[in-house]
């Protein structure tokens, strides 16, 4: 546990060293709210409520879905397709923590540095200048965090396998985009799930997608009822145990590739 | 003249480079064309589900919608395929790669373009280039001359400012190290240019046409085709051109001199 | 006018302070820290068409920052460079015409394409004359020996193939100067060895003018007739590598295989300049100052009271002389 506190705390500090870049990860994050959050005001004028969301509603979704997945790249995969490409996960693999590990902790280092720097206070600026709709009730808002945090754990297996990637092919940077635009339709990151065609939206709430923005936002918005809460939370947790273990069966596929070329 | 010729040449080297290069991995050229379509289709699917709950979007129709969002990718895809390598900016600062290209007697900015040629993003290009022909049939604009030169101007402005707006982004590497947030920044804000831009709030509108012009990669010369506005953009387009390339070299050349090369 | 002129040259850096205190960290974010660090000091030197000059230094002395303000890569902060005449920073596009840069860290070919291909490339970039080029081509490959090499791919080759490929490239040109930083970092012997022969060809027969930094003494021993020396970015020596070996070389090391040693039960051995550094019953180390002693009076001595089976008299290569002169500052 020490071990795990200590590489999350490093890379919560290399953070700071970045900031600039931070801003401006800021300001993207921010204009992708706009743009949504204005595209639904112009479709709100002309109605009041679509499929039970109101305006309100709509704005929260937006601000919480952008929110979310703007971590759809929480840096796993880039960073794991550069020590590939460079050679460096040799170095990384002789430590004697796995590569789960180490990266699993970057990931949750991340993932406090958005809450803290980026989440709370862009949440609180768009919620008080946009009007989003406050949560449907604190049990909601408690079992919203739970979700998060769920949601968190599936994003890393996606981002872990993405990063594998990078031992077959040199386009890494094009496989991570996309992955965050392939991700941000699927999940409801771009639009709300209901949208999409009755039956197909039905199957997306219960592939792994949904389990990453649409699931802890609607349950934020009160979308589900006590059940389905439970449901959609088990959900995710078994998803997280599927991907891991996908994640793990691909990772000792990868691996061997490296004995291969470091021959 | 003999400037000119050298230049050719030279660019004509670098895309023999890249065809080799792309023989070398076939397999990359699956993934790269798979990611352009996802890439763009994501966006697109947002906005036709959107428009389909609301029946239409600021008077914009879905066939209106199709035209503008194939109009900007087809502009996005040709720039992947020969100006793809201005995102590469933030790769050669960190390591110091910029090193080797300040040692060679060519522009650095040629040599920064050449050092990447995506051909296949070509076979993205010819897919949205379906979807224009698709959309201006639905909406019964007829293929005249006007019309292909229209397209010409178009295709030449378009690709100079979405391009340039990158460059400019781009170059702000030169400063922050670490370049992954902006690619993010410049790519949600051209995410403005795929909607009608009509829907925004007046601030907004102006940022996307005088600011950063993106609106003339998309929108403008969309609503123009479809008759929602007027000649105006037929001098608007060369002028947002020529003002973003201007920026644009001005940010390469403050930043190449702020260029400190890192490692040894 | 000298080839290379450098004039109080100055080279600052603006680092940003990181802290590993969260407190630091936090108010970091809104008013970073920083420190300026001064790479290059006040630099000072000239160098001759056809010199062959070592510029060596301990790590982050400022000899790369140095080299890339010459290649024009860099601006300088203050203080001037003439490279044939020309800025390298405000000219560089003419000024790259004349020079050549390899560097060992970084390869100037393109990863995924034939070494030819990247030549090709190269002849575009250059403008080199189709004659010229294979003229240039034939003879580098020859010397060394790149013939198999250039249908391959960078990527495939190995360390010192590439690196022979990328210091042929950097002279394909006929470069009137050539920088080569660490052009043999991290290879075996036999392809430093080939480099040097190169390195050293281009400079007796082509007149090339070099510019090699390394940490390889015997790269800089074998190939340069002057040396240059630099820390914490201020220069510190710059002379003929012959002199310096000379000023330096007054201490020297004398050792004798005898039969019996006599001074190992029965005295000291006593002259003037000479110490004992180090005997047993069968040998004897000397050290002596050239200025005082000399090498024919020692064995004089020692042969009147033993018989000698070997001598091997040692002065100090360049190395320990250079690691000599930094521990004294």
């Amino acid at each position: 546990m020490g071990k795990f506190y200590c590489l999350v705390k490093m890379t919560f500090l290399t953070k700071f060293a970045y900031v600039k870049a931070f801003w401006i990860n800021i300001a993207g994050t921010f204009a992708s709210i706009v743009i949504y959050y204005f595209l639904w005001q112009f479709v709100f004028r002309q109605q009041d409520s679509l499929a039970g969301y109101t305006a309100a509603q709509m704005t929260a979704y937006v601000i919480l879905s952008r929110m979310l997945s703007s971590q759809f790249s929480g840096g796993i995969n880039s960073e794991l397709s550069n020590w590939i490409r460079t050679g460096k996960i040799g170095m990384e693999l002789l430590r004697p923590v796995s590569l789960f590990f180490t990266l699993f902790a970057r990931r949750v280092g991340e993932f406090v540095f958005f809450v803290i720097f980026k989440g709370l206070p862009v949440a609180a600026v768009c919620f008080l200048v946009l009007g989003g709709a406050a949560p449907a009730g604190v049990w909601n808002f408690a079992m919203f965090l739970v979700s998060t945090c769920l949601s968190i754990g599936i994003m890393f297996f996606f981002e872990f396998m993405v990063g594998l990637c990078s031992f077959y092919t040199n386009h890494s940077y094009s496989l991570a985009y996309a992955k965050s635009s392939l991700l941000s339709i699927l999940s409801g990151g771009v639009v709300p799930l209901f949208l999409f065609p009755e039956g197909l939206s039905r199957v997306l709430d219960y592939l792994p997608f949904a389990g990453m923005v649409s699931v802890p936002v609607n349950i934020y918005l009160g979308k589900y009822l006590t059940s389905e809460t439970w449901r959609f939370i088990g959900l995710q947790m078994v998803w997280i145990l599927i991907l891991w273990m996908a994640a793990y069966i691909f990772y000792c596929c990868a691996i061997r590739r490296i004995v291969v070329q470091g021959g | 003249m003999k400037r000119l010729v050298y230049y050719l040449r030279l660019w004509n080297g670098y895309q023999r480079r890249g065809l080799i290069e792309m023989t070398q991995y076939p397999a990359d050229t699956v993934i790269l064309v798979i990611s352009l379509i996802l890439r763009e289709a994501a966006g697109f699917i947002g906005v036709l589900a959107i428009a389909y709950a609301a029946g239409g979007l600021g008077g914009w129709g879905v066939y209106e919608i199709c035209l503008m969002f194939s109009m900007c990718a087809f502009i996005e895809s040709l720039s992947q395929t020969f100006f793809d390598n201005v995102w590469g900016i933030s790769h050669m600062v960190h390591e110091g790669r910029m090193d080797v290209f300040l040692v060679r007697p060519a522009p650095v900015f040629l040599q920064v373009l050449g050092d990447v040629v995506h051909y296949p993003a070509l076979i993205s290009m010819l897919i949205y280039g379906g979807v224009m022909v698709y959309a201006l049939v639905h909406l019964g604009i007829g293929f005249d001359a006007g019309l292909l030169l229209f397209l010409a101007e178009y295709l030449v402005c378009g690709i100079a400012v979405n391009t340039g707006i990158y460059t400019i982004f781009n170059c702000l590497n030169f400063w922050i190290v670490q370049g992954e947030d902006v690619a993010v920044l410049v790519q949600t804000c051209r995410e403005f240019a795929k909607y009608p831009i009509g829907a925004f709030p007046g601030v907004i509108r102006t940022v996307f046409t005088y600011v950063l012009p993106f609106g003339f990669v998309g929108y403008y010369p969309a609503a123009y085709l479809t008759g929602k506005t007027g000649n105006w953009v037929l001098a608007g387009l060369p002028l947002a051109a020529v003002a973003v390339s201007l920026v644009a070299a001005v940010f390469w050349n403050l930043g190449s001199r702020a260029y400190d090369s890192t490692g040894t | 006018m000298s080839q290379v002129e450098v004039r109080q040259l100055v080279k600052e850096y603006r680092r940003r302070k990181n802290s590993q205190k969260l407190g630091q960290a936090l108010r970091s974010m809104f008013a970073p820290d920083y420190e300026v660090l001064r790479a290059v000091d006040c630099v000072d030197f000239s160098i001759e068409a056809g010199e062959a000059v070592g510029y060596v230094g301990p790590n982050g002395s400022g000899k790369s920052t140095t080299i890339k303000m010459l290649c024009g890569i860099l601006k300088p902060t203050a203080g001037s460079v003439r490279i044939n005449g020309l800025d390298p920073f405000k000219d560089r596009v003419r000024n790259s015409k004349g020079i050549g840069a390899v560097f060992g860290n970084r390869s100037i070919l393109w990863w995924d394409v034939p070494v030819i291909e990247s030549y090709r490339l190269f002849q575009k970039l250059y403008e080199i004359p189709e004659q010229r080029f294979q003229e240039n081509l034939e003879k580098f490959t020859e010397i060394m020996g790149l013939g198999p090499l250039l249908s391959i791919p960078e990527r495939q080759l190995s360390l010192g193939q590439k690196m022979r490929c990328n210091i042929a490239a950097a002279f394909l040109h006929d470069p009137k100067i050539v920088f080569l930083d660490e052009p043999t970092i991290g290879l075996d012997a036999e392809s430093k060895a080939g480099i040097r022969e190169f390195i050293r060809h281009m400079n007796v027969e082509e007149k090339t003018t070099f510019i090699v930094t390394s940490h390889d003494f015997q790269d800089i021993e074998s190939l340069c007739q002057r040396i240059v020396l630099i820390n914490h970015g201020k220069i510190i020596l710059d002379d003929q590598m012959q002199k310096v070996k000379l000023d330096f070389n007054r201490k020297k090391q004398i050792q004798f295989e005898v039969d019996v040693n006599p001074w190992c039960t029965q005295g000291a051995f006593a002259m003037d300049g000479v110490q004992v550094s180090a005997m047993t019953p069968h040998s004897l180390r000397l050290e002596y100052d050239a200025d005082t002693a000399d090498s024919v009076g020692i064995i004089e001595a020692v042969s009147k009271r033993c018989e000698i089976q070997d001598i091997t008299i040692s002065g100090r290569d360049i190395e320990s002389i250079i690691r000599e002169i930094l521990k004294e500052i």
